[in-house]
Formats: C-alpha cells, sequence, structure tokens
C-alpha cells in the first residue's frame, strides 16, 4: 500500500516537475534526502526515483523557456574545482578502480544537483521550496523518529534511514542538527500559520531526536545551534521557557547510559572511540604526506592493504601520542582527515576554500545590506540561519565523516543562488532611489 | 503512526510545491504586468 501511495505522489510530483525546473531541482534533493527504498518495502523499493527525477530536471531545464540569467561567483568555481581534483585523485587511486568510480559517480551526481540548484534557484519563493525539500524528507524522517522515541519512553535507539550516509546515529543527528535553523527560518517565513505551528512541533520533536542518537558529535552540534538561537533570539523568555521545557522532557526520557556516554567529553582523550578516531587521522594524515597532490582516493584507506602499508610510517607522527595503529583500517571519522586521506593536501586547500566562500558569501550578503539600511529583510535572516547551519556542519563535522553529504553541497548552491539574487535586489533598490 | 506521518510528508511536499508553483505563477503575472 505504501509504496502504491508513493508512487501515486511521485507521478504527481513528476508532473510539477515538467511544469518548473526549479520544481524539478527541489524534488531531486527531496528524494536524494528521503531515501525512498528505506520507506519502501514492495516493487518500488527497487525503483531508481533519484535518476527519474535527475532527468526530469534536465529536460525540464532544456525545454524551460525563462531560464534564469548564467550567473556565478567564487563559491561556484571552488566546488568545481574541488570536484575536479577528486576526479584527478580517482585517475590516480591507489585502489582498485572500480571502487573508486562508483564513490566518484556518487559525488559526481551530488555536484550535478549543486550545478542545478545554482542554475535555476533565484527567487525566495524558489529558495523556500528547497528548504521544504529538507524539511518534508531529514525533518520528516527526525520527527517519526522522534516521535518514536518518545512513545517508547526514551527506549528507541535513532539512526538516519537504511542505505545511506544518514544512517549511521551520529551522521544522522549532525543533518538533523543542520536543519533546525532551516526550520527556525520557516517559523518566520512561511505563509501558513498551521505549518509555522507544525515547525514549532517539529523542532522540539527533531531536538529529542538529535538527543536519541545518543551522538557527542549530534549534542556538540545541537549545543551550537541552541547557543545562537538563545544569543539572537527576540523573545529570549519564551526560547529559555521551550527550551527549558524540551530539556525537562529529555531528562526524563534519556536512560542512565546516555548521560554516563555525555560524560565521557571530560576524558575524551582516554576514551576508545576518541583514541581510534585519533589513529585513523594519523593514517589518513600519512596518506596525504606520501601523496599531497592526490591522495590515495576515495575511502581507500579505508582499505586494509592501505592501511597497513601506511602503518609501517606511523612513527613520523610520534610527537602526537595515540596508540599502535592496529591492523584494522578505520574510516575517518572526521570530514578534515576524509579529503586530505582520500584527495591529498590539495584536496583538503579546496575544500575548506569552499567552507571559507560559503561564510565569506553570507558575511557579504548581510555587509551589503546592512549598508543598504535593509537589516530586516529575508536575505539576510536566511543568510544568518545557513551561517548557523554550516557552524554546526564544520564543528561536528570534525568527528564524522559526511565530507560528501548532499546537503552540504545544496547549502553551498543555495549561497551562491542568495548572493546573486540579493546583488540584483540591491541594484533594483539602487535604480529605484536614483 | 510511522506510516501515517510518512504519508502527511508525502501529501504535504506534494501541496507545498502546488502552492509555490502557483505563487511563481502569479509572481510572473506580476513582473509581466508591470
Amino acid at each position: 500500500m505504501r509504496d502504491l501511495v508513493f508512487v501515486a505522489v511521485f507521478l504527481v510530483l513528476c508532473f510539477f516537475a515538467l511544469r518548473r525546473s526549479y520544481v524539478a531541482v527541489s524534488i531531486w534533493l527531496w528524494v536524494a534526502l528521503l531515501v525512498p527504498p528505506h520507506w519502501l518495502y514492495g516493487f518500488a523499493a527497487g525503483i531508481r526515483f533519484n535518476v527519474i527525477v535527475a532527468l526530469l530536471a534536465l529536460v525540464s531545464y532544456v525545454a524551460s523557456s525563462d531560464k534564469p540569467k548564467f550567473e556565478t561567483n567564487a563559491l561556484f568555481w571552488v566546488v568545481i574545482l574541488f570536484f575536479t581534483q577528486t576526479a584527478l585523485s580517482s585517475l590516480f587511486a591507489v585502489i582498485d578502480y572500480e571502487l573508486v568510480f562508483s564513490e566518484l559517480e556518487k559525488f559526481a551526481k551530488i555536484i550535478l544537483l549543486f550545478i542545478m540548484i545554482c542554475l535555476v534557484f533565484r527567487t525566495k519563493n524558489q529558495f523556500e521550496l528547497l528548504i521544504y525539500a529538507v524539511i518534508f524528507s531529514v525533518v520528516l524522517f527526525g520527527t517519526v523518529e522522534g516521535l518514536k522515541f518518545l512513545s517508547s519512553g526514551g527506549g528507541h535507539r535513532i539512526a538516519g534511514p537504511n542505505g545511506h550516509l544518514l544512517s549511521d546515529n551520529n551522521h544522522f543527528a549532525l543533518a538533523l542538527a543542520m536543519t533546525l535553523p532551516m526550520q527556525a527560518y520557516m517559523i518566520r517565513y512561511a505563509d501558513n500559520r498551521y505549518f509555522r505551528w507544525a515547525m514549532v512541533l517539529s523542532i522540539g520533536v527533531c531536538i529529542l531526536s538529535i538527543l536519541g542518537t545518543h551522538s557527542r558529535g549530534g549534542f556538540i552540534g545541537l549545543s551550537i545551534v541552541g547557543i545562537y538561537f538563545w544569543l539572537k533570539a527576540r523573545k529570549k523568555v519564551l526560547v529559555t521557557v521551550g527550551m527549558m521545557f524540551v530539556l525537562l522532557v529529555s531528562s526524563v526520557l534519556l536512560p542512565q547510559s546516555w548521560f554516563q556516554r555525555m560524560d565521557t567529553f571530560e576524558m575524551a582523550t582516554e576514551d576508545a572511540s576518541f583514541s581510534t578516531r585519533m589513529v585513523s587521522w594519523k593514517v589518513h594524515t600519512l596518506m596525504a604526506l606520501e601523496r599531497p597532490l592526490v591522495g590515495g582516493g576515495f575511502k581507500s584507506v579505508q582499505h586494509g592493504y592501505v592501511w597497513n602499508e601506511l602503518a609501517t610510517d606511523f612513527g613520523v607522527l610520534d610527537f602526537i601520542p595515540t596508540s599502535p595503529p592496529g591492523t584494522k583500517a578505520w574510516a575517518a571519522h572526521s570530514n578534515y582527515f576524509q579529503v586530505l586521506g582520500d584527495h591529498g593536501i590539495l584536496g583538503l586547500f579546496l575544500y575548506l576554500l569552499i567552507i571559507f566562500f560559503c561564510f565569506r558569501t553570507l558575511q557579504s550578503i548581510q555587509t551589503q545590506f546592512r549598508k543598504a539600511g535593509k537589516r530586516d529583510c529575508w536575505q539576510v535572516d536566511l543568510s544568518k540561519m545557513l551561517r548557523v547551519s554550516l557552524v554546526a556542519y564544520c564543528v561536528t563535522g570534525a568527528a564524522v565523516s559526511m565530507s560528501y553529504f548532499e546537503l552540504f553541497y545544496g547549502i553551498a548552491g543555495l549561497i551562491v543562488c542568495l548572493k546573486i539574487s540579493a546583488d540584483a535586489e540591491l541594484k533594483r533598490m539602487v535604480s529605484v532611489n536614483s | 503512526m510511522e506510516s501515517a506521518l510518512f504519508s502527511i510528508g508525502l501529501f504535504g511536499f506534494v501541496f507545498v510545491c502546488y502552492l509555490s508553483i502557483k505563487k511563481d505563477s502569479n509572481d510572473s503575472k506580476k513582473d509581466d504586468g508591470s
């Protein structure tokens, strides 16, 4: 039954996709983050909805008569450069080409989505649909899991959708923390008041979901977002009461093991999980030192023979005390070390440059509007919210391997478009005033 | 509960897509008029 309903809904969405290319791209992001195979069990589970909607988006864009002018900025080109670097590192990979190219193919689809976002989105209405795509995928899943957590009295252990990067509890917690600012934006800007109230409730349930993942990184991300909102909130008393209520419910629901896990922050260096991370970061660094321009290729260090070969030079980084590398290969457990191992020092430089340009572009949008005497407008609010999402991604991302996460590149695309749209709006304001 | 919320999510997304297209059409008409 669920399969039938989904296919019926998808057909309606395909019709919408053909009418407007920005709707097609939003559906593309929605499908990418919703992970239909997780929800479906019957005949529809094997259908590649993302391929269908990607093709529809391309057709819709090509056929569209009112395409926005092709405009780019530095951030767009840095992302393209980073992708080129990942393609080069795949060509010179130290592991089997088949394994590397399957990862490159996945990343190429994400970059294609990023390019499509940059080509199509220009207006507030369009930006908001892209945010809705995130809300009706990641937030929907977070709400379902949060309600399960509530109804089980805190017994339900939360993780993301199966068969996706988000299936890991830490990854899912980070993704949810990134969506909180977007939900806050929609509380202010959604036209429908019922939807605004739904967002207020979903924020509370998503906070519970983040706590229910038992992820320490997620807790840090949540704290960052929470502190930011409290500092920036106009109605501090209301926000404080809301936060206290969620904390009270959480303290009742969360088991003792959760508090014990969070207590390990104080003795992180003695923690086994942290110790494994340190070892993995060192081995990924060794790969970058050996191949600074191209790294080892996607996920190369995670292969036992590559790990063991690098481990022979483990003593080079002895000035950082860690336990011995062992023979089992580990994932990077950090965005930065993942890119460092996969694509070398040059790859990490470009990845950091993407993050830098994201923040710089958002800051420049806020500065431009402030200078124009327009502090309170949707462009400024959206840029502030995207900045909080990025801060959560960058800080929590230090302990999870999510450097190829769709939502990050989706946000980068949104920032490219927001800057183009803001520049056009400011030009219009100047021409009206003069 | 899961199926119900999933359905609400699906139809909710269809609804916002519909509203967005409607709004986009209205905005385009306004632009053409001005």
